[in-house]
């Protein structure tokens, strides 16, 4: 009996400890095949692997982002860089606040992320941030004369430079040049813009498009981007002394409620990311307002209505490079231009932690990889190139803008690298703040107030400042 | 000494027991108990999420940060949503919970499949709740067979129009809570009555009291401790609603009613987590919410308490009283 016992128990503790390993290896392989496939590039990991080349022992760099753009940019690092033995561990956490939480609150621990991207919105915010190293103490080295100044004073904190961005991000209306030749009469984006240089403008286009049954644009928010970043100044001041620009807000609901009203939006409470509003852009939307990273990563693949591309995690097709063709979808059938207002919106800039700059080993590699994007003039002209992104350092956008190569098939043949390279120049980020993202949802909400329930503009201008007190303690 | 050892190994056994339930104790001490208490410490000051605020300095505000939220509209929209959408599920819950429950109770019917269709009732409560808001979320979104519905009958006048009216928002909210509990609470109270003692009902037949009159009389009384059981317990989950409404409040796929379904939790993940992460205020409308909810529990019980064992308990004393009088007289 007591022998029994014993190889019971035995048997148990074995069980228990088998388990444990069990779990353990699971966890690993996981996270590391998950690393793998979730690269868009399929080159990426494979010839690192079989390089033989990497020295050293392996760096598991932990990556935080917002957005899908990052894993495709780490892999094309990787497969550049065959020799440095990395993997990227990335977790992309598209919704703003949730990220922003994310972030802040592993900033300090040990699950800290070596490496996090950060969008225009709360750029300012994770600067601020203890726990995000200076691009000095990662040794991050570049000339600040060579960048769009704007894109680094973001970012700026007591004279140091927290963060770089690889992208400068000016704005732009693309619009269907099909729709334009058949229902207005414009040939060229010259024409076009004359079209819609004013908002009134911009409403007449929309009433003779609607009575075609075309949607001027997809949604209640379409205009927001262009419209806040002509603010006069900032949401709040240094001292979180608020600042209405009334006059601008008021034209922005105006126009909105008069798009939603007379439905000339594809659907009326569409907002940006929804599902629904990538539906516009294969079929049925007259304009989107996008701009550099937008015009390459978010109009560009979702405008197409084939897709061959091997299926994602949820089983739906991904878009292979041959499915951009002329005739796929809308793919060749927009054109841009600058319309009422200039404006830049968004920009991905990238941050190091101080958990990160203390490692020697992965402080390098980060560095490396910031410096791939930002600084490295032919690594950059090769990223411009092959991506279509605009890049934020002005000595290579001046080398390249003219070059045949961004006549872009997706805008039938337009250069968008001249076009932003001259709208660049005009982008102000002094408007800017910590809290946009507290704004951007107050500001949300309160257009929700105005145009579909039925608020007074009174109570909408209200709301904003209301909404945005909540979040923001001490706002005067 | 050998009786001695045997003491000893017998006390042995006694401490094993300590050491082994001494894991969940510590844990629920260090991540429940201590932030618990911490609570209502930094629900009196005006500290910052570290992380925003490098300094860490916080100073003691006294109750001034109760007064802001109390002051705030959108902690008052709060306050008022979420106890009406409780309400709005919760009583067609009850009643639907209580009906089947007689029905799967009841000797005279026998329904047939019963265990097939409390698992049938129960399954909604087993999925997640962010996974039938998003359910939900797609019904609603255009093409969804709700907002197709709405717009065949005329309720929404065009089909790229979205729902805004901030009761159908909280109806639904209302209709997912009622659609994922009413099988939980139905299981309840079918335990609660199958524990009545049967000859109750027998009597009743025998005296020919009708199902109604049965249910009335003899069902609704005997099982209101469950039903308090009940009620308490899904007031507390109702003030913390968050799951479902924040779906359709909250992130990239909310709803044009989303204000209106803003429930206190959500209040407070929005003013800990977003602009400058007030964490003070955030512990502050946290408290609020624990004695909104205390109070409103008392008050339950209070209500719900058996009146007839109350009175007697009363009348004891009374009696012990007036005997103690009468033995004093005596002497």
């Amino acid at each position: 009996m007591n022998k029994l016992k014993r190889v019971l128990s035995g048997t148990l503790a074995l069980a228990m400890a088998a388990s444990m390993l069990t779990a353990c290896g699971g966890d690993d392989s996981s996270s590391s095949s998950a690393a793998a496939n979730s690269g868009n590039d399929s080159t990426g990991s494979s010839t690192t692997d079989n390089s033989g080349a990497p020295s050293g022992e392996k760096v598991t760099i932990k990556v935080y982002t917002f957005t899908n753009e990052t894993q495709g940019m780490l892999d094309r690092y990787k497969e550049k860089n065959p020799d440095v033995n990395v993997e990227f561990d990335v977790t992309l956490e598209a919704d703003a606040s949730t990220y922003i939480q994310k972030v802040g609150s592993a900033l300090n621990g040990d699950e800290a992320p070596d490496l996090f991207l950060a969008d225009a919105d709360y750029a300012q915010l994770f600067a601020g941030y203890e726990g995000t190293a200076t691009l000095a103490e990662l040794g991050v080295e570049f000339d600040e004369n060579d960048y769009y100044s704007y894109m680094l004073d973001f970012t700026t904190v007591d004279g140091n430079r927290m963060a770089i961005s690889h992208q400068a991000t000016p704005g732009a209306i693309l619009y269907r040049t099909d729709y334009a030749e058949q229902y207005l009469g414009v040939k060229t984006p010259e024409e076009m813009q004359a079209k819609i240089s004013t908002w009134d403008d911009f409403k007449k286009v929309a009433d003779t498009l609607k009575e075609n049954d075309i949607y001027m644009v997809s949604g209640i928010d379409e205009l927001k981007r262009c419209f806040m970043a002509n603010r006069d100044a900032a949401w709040v001041d240094a001292d979180l002394n608020y600042h209405l620009d009334e006059d601008l807000v008021k034209e922005y609901l105006e126009v909105t409620k008069y798009l939603c009203d007379n439905e000339q939006t594809n659907y009326a409470d569409n907002t940006q990311w929804k599902p629904e509003w990538n539906e516009g852009m294969v079929d049925g939307v007259f304009c989107y307002f996008g701009c550099t990273w937008y015009l390459h990563y978010t109009i560009k693949p979702n405008c197409l209505k084939t897709k061959t591309g091997a299926a994602d995690e949820e089983g739906n097709p991904t878009v292979a490079d041959s499915d951009y063709v002329v005739g796929n979808g809308s793919f060749g059938k927009w054109g841009m231009v600058q319309g009422p207002m200039a404006y830049f919106w968004g920009g991905t800039w990238w941050y190091g932690s101080d958990k990160c700059a203390a490692d020697e080993a992965k402080k390098a590699i980060v560095a490396d990889v910031i410096e791939f994007y930002t600084c490295d003039a032919e690594a950059m002209t090769d990223y411009a190139k092959t991506s279509g992104d605009f890049v934020s350092k002005i000595s290579v956008v001046d080398a390249i803008k003219d070059d045949e190569a961004f006549n872009n098939p997706f805008l039938g043949g337009q250069n968008h690298y001249q076009y932003f390279a001259e709208a660049a120049k005009n982008v102000n980020a002094k408007t800017m703040s910590k809290y946009d993202d507290t704004f951007n949802t107050a500001v949300n909400n309160a257009t929700l107030a105005y145009v579909l329930n039925g608020a007074s503009m009174e109570d909408a201008l209200a709301m904003i400042k209301e909404e945005a007190s909540t979040s923001i303690e001490g706002l005067k | 000494m050998a009786s001695t050892k045997r003491k000893r190994a017998k006390l042995e056994k006694n401490h094993w027991g300590y050491i082994f339930i001494a894991p969940f104790f510590l844990t629920y001490l260090i991540f429940q108990v201590v932030p618990l208490v911490d609570t209502f410490r930094y629900a009196l000051t005006n500290a910052k999420a570290w992380y925003t605020d490098p300094s860490q300095n916080f100073d003691f505000v006294g109750l001034d940060q109760f007064k802001v939220i109390l002051e705030d509209t959108y902690f008052r929209d709060a306050m008022y949503n979420t106890p009406v959408m409780w309400l709005m599920g919760f009583i067609p819950q009850l009643g639907m919970a209580l009906l089947l429950a007689a029905w799967f109770t009841n000797e005279k019917i026998r329904v047939k499949g019963q265990g097939f269709f409390k698992v049938v009732f129960y399954m909604p409560n087993i999925m997640t709740a962010t996974t039938v808001g998003v359910l939900f979320l797609a019904f609603i979104r255009p093409n969804g067979f709700i907002h197709n519905f709405a717009v065949s009958i005329g309720y929404l006048k065009s089909s790229r129009m979205p729902f805004t009216s901030e009761w159908f928002g909280r109806g639904i909210v209302a209709f997912i809570q009622w659609w994922m509990w009413y099988g939980q609470t139905m299981i309840v109270l079918i335990a609660g009555i199958l524990g009545i003692n049967p000859s109750f009902f027998e009597a009743a037949s025998i005296d020919g009291a009708s199902g109604f009159q049965t249910f009335r009389k003899i069902t609704l009384p005997l099982i209101k401790p469950i039903m308090t059981y009940t009620l308490v317990t899904s007031l507390i989950g109702g003030f913390q609603m968050f799951d479902v409404p924040n779906m359709f409040a909250i992130g990239n796929n909310s709803a044009a009613f989303g204000p209106h379904v803003t429930t206190i939790v959500i209040y407070i993940k929005k003013i800990a987590y977003t602009g400058t992460t007030s964490v003070g205020k955030a512990c502050a409308a946290s408290v609020f919410l624990f004695a909104v909810t205390a109070a409103i529990a008392l008050f339950l019980f209070w209500i719900m308490r058996d009146k007839d064992e109350a009175k007697a308990k009363k009348a004891a004393k009374k009696r012990a009283k007036e005997q103690a009088a009468l033995e004093g007289g005596n002497i």
